[in-house]
């Protein structure tokens, strides 16, 4: 088997990752299939450029967040309305008692600065060290821990989450159990 | 003297609030259940099935969009 072959192989595996990165990144399924396509045709005719040894999942992340970047300064004014409508959404949730669904979250995502949603998601969502955040974004190591720390404040304003409310953050989890069952 | 005190206080008071908003503090509760809802998020979109596009590049076969030039 050749090492392309190879790469094509464990390239399946770290299909799905992309395509949770991406559709959390921009919190719009279909930009984010165009850039996981693009980042998939982008990592195979470099792909001489990937080390043996290691982590192809670091590599084809840091490829999309490179192309995300790329595309949101190319389309940050027809982005921002979009973002501000389906957020808008979110000013009447903690009224509307426990109904927060994975949507929801999605559109709070795109509320918080890009830099701050990729760092979080990174870390907090795909698991990834914070020094292999770091490495995918091309930053610090401080730095990124001051992105995921600030997301993770704003995002929980932005859901109303309050740890001195007896009914705030467990009635989401409570929600999206009753969601599961 | 009262005056310098009191400028002592107010400046230690905007150090902590800069302090404050360079690097909040969230409640651990919060940030666990914040973690519990961005993994489940996470785990579900995991699991949606990959479209056949992306299966066919992996493949070889080159997708037909416009960029594509070959």
């Amino acid at each position: 088997v050749s090492a392309d072959a190879e790469i094509r192989q464990s390239m399946f595996k770290v299909v799905p990752h992309l395509r949770a990165f991406a559709i959390s990144l921009t919190g719009n399924v279909d930009r984010a299939d165009d850039l996981v396509q693009e980042t998939l045709v982008r990592a195979l005719s470099n792909v001489e450029k990937f080390q043996p040894g290691t982590s192809l999942q670091a590599w084809t992340f840091t490829i999309l967040r490179n192309l995300f970047h790329t595309e949101h300064r190319k389309r940050r004014r027809e982005v921002e309305d979009p973002e501000g409508l389906l957020a808008g959404r979110l000013a009447s949730l903690p009224e509307q008692g426990a109904r927060l669904d994975f949507d929801d979250l999605r559109i709070a995502l795109t509320k918080l600065p890009y830099q701050q949603r990729e760092a979080l998601l990174l870390v907090g969502a795909e698991g990834l060290s914070y020094e292999e955040a770091a490495q995918v974004c091309g930053t610090h190591l401080g730095t990124i821990k001051s992105r995921v720390n600030r997301a993770r404040t704003r995002l929980a304003e932005i859901l109303g989450l309050d740890a001195n409310d007896d009914f705030g953050p467990d009635r989401y989890v409570r929600a999206i159990m009753q969601d599961m069952a | 003297m009262a005056t310098s005190t009191k400028n002592r206080d107010a400046l230690e008071s905007g150090k902590r609030r800069k302090a404050a908003m360079v690097d909040p503090k969230l409640d651990k509760n919060i940030q666990g259940q914040l973690g519990t809802l961005l993994q489940r998020m996470y785990s579900d979109l995991l699991h949606e099935p990959v479209p056949d596009r992306f299966t066919q590049i992996l493949k070889g076969f080159r997708p037909t969009e416009p960029e594509d030039r070959s």
